[in-house]
């Protein structure tokens, strides 16, 4: 047993320790991810997983120049290394441009500003420790990121993927459990609230679901239970704690699930149909309403979209978003290329809005420091340079999948191996689901999101249609 | 003015194709890098992020200001092979680069977009289409409160211009003769001044193999071309060049054209006074020499005489012509597959020569030296350093130097 874990599971159980500590640790120092980050590296190579008929030595020798051969993963190291410049330089402080004062007029509005760092071409933090959670998101997401691509075989990558939702769904039980002792809803915040929580659980629930559809086809009973499980888990908190539209699109998932898997078993031809549509159909069904007859608020399908508070949303969304990209765009021209630091959209817009007309403030006020869009959030605090640094090896990424796309348009039909096709769709949709989520909240700042999205992303290439 | 705009591009365009040309050579064996849509289609995006810095950020000839920031430029290129015959390209860039201190002023944006197509319409005939257009924020030159009397007032407003151009040519190649005719338009909008200057062009190349009894392995080449500056406040000049000289392969690595001719200026001034002709010499001289495998050298040498405009409405003090003399020079090596190094000298020797006002002679020289260093197909990190030196004798002299040394990455996407 220790032999085989040693030998085989050592690397992902580590994965799976640090993924699973940012789902329920509420605050993680980046000395402490600094650490995890590089033990987890550190036993991906000396302990990586060892293939039939290659000895240690080998292992070691093929996940060195993996991990050399990586070029993504180098390319993101650049961007870490931006971020965490930021930890250091700083803080700032809050002073008041004394050319700005007139004592001659009344209207004349003095000018507050922020001092300079005392590296003025590095990026900054005005408050330290606000850049840390990013930071601690983004390097454990990159050691695990690296270790995936470089070190795990795919089969260990499902389970990798399996573990991660069965962590990440076990908090909605737990935040079930807690609403029913303290009577109201908990706030998540250690997962950036309900809206972050409910994008990692989407996501995941649409990558086990793909894993479940694999698992049945290759009769693989085990990992399909296990899939299930991690798949109901997140569809409970989805159910429970997500908002109209989000627990719309999940009723739709699950519905596409039924379809699919009524048309698979009867397609497949496994012996009895009526327990396999049982396995497959039930838990996702009972999952779902369970989650809506558990939700803290007492809300139902019923009263989702027609008590008021959905339409008080929206509407709200829509005069806030706008504004509050407006807002984005002014303080990132005050340093476009390195950013206004982690945080900087709170600190800088009040700034500009001194400034501003009374509806602009009743506007901010209504919104507090929220900036509801990734993208834009990530361009204002790291600025066009880090910016680029961030988002290089996701283009990257998306360009080889591209490619590889283009070349097996190419390439026969029947030459092609479709194993892994059903875990592709499944990633592939939970990753879409995240990027849109992303455009309007800011669930990648969260650093279990981060770290949970940039492992799905990795897996997501090994699960392409490849030659036979 | 424009002069060391042209020849900072050409540097660029040596940094660019030094890098382009490092990564390709360097995927030899491997794929090269860009999106490949469809099999004759590619699609290469790439960004550059770097760091510069500048000894005289404000272009002043005394009491220098360092400056320095930080530099992006996204670009993108298009190519395509239609058939064996067709090709198109395009290009864009944006090139932003911001100090680090607001008060360096080394805020700039520039950007354009360029487009190319080529096809052979028969065995002999070729047709070749391109446009070009550029906004470019230049800190260096004339702007508002620059006194010639008084040059020690720094000129580092921003003098933000537009550039279009648009060439047509049509070329023949037969067993002994080669002809081309060309076609061009340009225009330059000075956003500062809001002024507007077209010019038209039109020339004819022939070049003819010389015989074999000649014992002289080589090609006669003439060319005639006329080129029309038109600025929208009126005072318009046309250019006549006749040239004629020789080109020749030395050696298998080894190639040289020269050329002698003359030009011929017409200033027609506005409501028909301050008219005047003039008739100058013009050479051209170029070689290039693939020295080594690693090695590659090339020289030019031109001489151009023509119209010179103030583009400021009513600064216009009499007809001004320019006889310049062009040099540039460029030494390659390839240290390794992965590391290659460009040494570029630039320059021009100007003699303003007035009508009414007296002469003025300026100097321009430039040299750069890059190194790029690519990681792989998708990486490379390249270093330069750049020494120029800008020197206007007006009757007093003055003397501006500036060193820039850039650092920064290029991803290839």
């Amino acid at each position: 047993m220790i032999r085989v874990l040693l030998t085989k599971y050592w690397v992902l159980a580590h994965l799976l320790v640090v993924a699973g500590t940012l789902c329920f640790v509420p605050q993680v120092s980046p000395a402490c991810a600094l650490w995890a980050a590089g033990t987890l590296l550190l036993f991906a190579l000396c302990l990586p997983p060892v293939f039939r008929g290659e000895g240690f030595g080998m292992a070691r020798e093929r996940a060195l120049q993996a991990m050399r051969r990586d070029v993504v993963s180098w390319a993101a190291l650049l961007g870490v290394l931006y971020v965490g410049v930021a930890l250091f330089n700083g803080p700032r402080a809050l002073v008041l441009d004394l050319s700005s004062v007139d004592l001659t007029s009344l209207r004349a509005k003095p000018v507050w500003t922020y001092t300079p760092a005392d590296l003025p071409f590095l990026p900054s933090s005005v408050v330290l420790a606000e850049g840390a959670p990013f930071f601690v998101g983004l390097l454990c997401g990159l050691a695990c990121a690296m270790v995936i691509r470089s070190v795990l075989p795919r089969g260990q990558r499902i389970h990798a993927l399996i573990g991660l939702g069965v962590l990440a769904g076990a908090v909605a039980p737990v935040g079930i459990a807690a609403a029913m002792l303290m009577g109201e809803a908990p706030d998540f915040a250690w997962l950036g609230g309900a809206y972050s929580a409910s994008a990692l659980w989407l996501m995941l629930f649409c990558v086990a679901l793909g894993i479940v559809g694999e698992a049945f086809l290759e009769s693989a009973p085990k990992t399909m239970a296990f899939a299930l499980v991690a798949a109901c888990l997140c569809e409970l908190g989805l159910m429970a704690f997500a908002g109209p539209v989000v627990v719309l699109v999940t009723g739709v998932l699950a519905v596409i699930w039924v379809v699919f898997a009524g048309i698979a078993v009867y397609a497949g031809g496994r012996g009895l149909a009526l327990p396999w549509c049982v396995a497959l159909m039930a838990p996702i069904v009972v999952a779902g309403a369970l989650g809506l007859a558990l939700a803290p608020d007492g809300r139902s399908l019923t009263t989702l979209f027609t008590d008021g508070s959905f339409a008080a949303t929206l509407d709200s969304f829509s005069t806030q978003w706008p504004f509050r990209m407006d807002v984005a765009g002014q303080v990132l021209a005050r340093d476009p290329m390195l950013g206004a630091g982690p945080n900087g959209f709170a600190h800088f817009a009040e700034l500009i809005l001194r400034t501003a007309d009374g509806s602009s403030w009743a506007l901010w006020r209504a919104g507090g420091t929220a900036l509801p869009c990734d993208l834009m959030w990530l361009l204002v605090e790291r600025g066009l340079v880090g910016g680029i640094l961030l988002l290089i090896p996701g283009f990257v990424m998306a360009g080889r999948c591209v490619m590889r796309a283009v070349e097996l348009a190419q390439v026969r039909r029947r030459g092609l191996s479709y194993r892994y096709i059903f875990v592709f769709v499944g990633s592939l949709l939970g990753v879409a689901a995240m990027l849109i989520a992303s455009l309007m909240g800011t669930p990648l700042h969260v650093p279990a999101v981060l770290c949970a999205f940039m492992i799905v992303l990795a897996c997501l290439a090994g699960w392409m249609p490849r030659p036979h | 003015m424009k002069r060391p705009l042209q020849l900072a591009a050409l540097l660029c365009g040596c940094l660019l194709a030094t890098s382009v040309f490092a990564q390709a050579s360097v995927t030899d064996a491997r794929k090269a890098p860009g999106f490949r849509p469809a099999p004759n289609w590619t699609i290469m995006p790439q960004v550059s992020v770097g760091a510069f810095w500048e000894s005289n950020a404000h272009d002043t000839f005394e009491d220098d200001e360092s400056g320095s920031g930080w530099r992006v430029q996204p670009s993108i290129s298009i190519s395509a092979r239609q058939s064996a015959r067709t090709t198109f390209g395009a290009n864009a860039f944006y090139t932003l680069e911001r100090g680090f201190d607001s008060e360096d002023g080394q805020d700039s944006d520039s950007y354009g977009i360029s487009l190319h197509y080529t096809r052979e319409l028969s065995r002999r005939f070729a047709l070749s289409l391109s446009g070009a257009w550029s906004h470019s924020e230049d800190d260096r030159f004339f702007g508002e409160g620059w006194d010639p009397s008084n040059p020690t007032l720094s000129r580092v407003e921003s003098d933000e211009s537009d550039n279009y151009n648009a060439n047509a040519g049509l070329s023949y190649r037969g067993n002994l003769w080669s002809l081309s005719l060309g076609l061009s338009w340009s225009r330059s909008d000075n956003d500062e001044w809001e002024t507007q200057n077209d010019t038209y062009g039109l020339s004819l190349t022939a070049s003819r193999a010389l015989p074999d009894s000649w014992g002289v392995d080589a090609s006669w080449t003439s060319s005639a071309s006329m080129s029309l500056q038109k600025p929208d406040y009126g005072d318009t000049s046309t250019s006549y060049y006749l040239m004629t000289g020789f080109s020749k392969q030395l050696k298998e690595r080894l190639s040289l054209t020269a050329m002698v001719g003359a030009s011929f200026q017409d200033f027609n001034g506005q409501d028909g006074g301050r008219n005047d002709t003039s008739v100058d010499p013009s050479y051209t001289v170029s070689l290039s020499y693939l020295a080594t495998r690693k090695l590659t050298l090339a020289l030019s040498l031109n001489s151009r005489y023509e119209s010179e405009y103030h583009d400021l409405p009513g600064f216009n003090s009499g007809n001004t012509y320019v006889w310049s003399h062009n040099l540039t020079a460029s030494a390659n090596y390839s240290w390794t597959d992965n590391l290659r190094s460009s040494l570029n000298v630039s320059g021009f020797y100007e003699e303003h020569v007035s009508t009414t006002d007296s002469d003025a002679d300026r100097t321009y020289f430039q040299a750069a030296f890059t190194t790029n260093y690519s990681f792989n197909r998708y990486t490379s990190i390249y270093g330069s350093v750049s020494w120029s030196n800008d020197e206007y004798d007006y009757g007093g002299s003055t003397n501006a130097d500036d060193i820039r040394v850039d650092v920064g990455l290029t991803f290839t996407i």
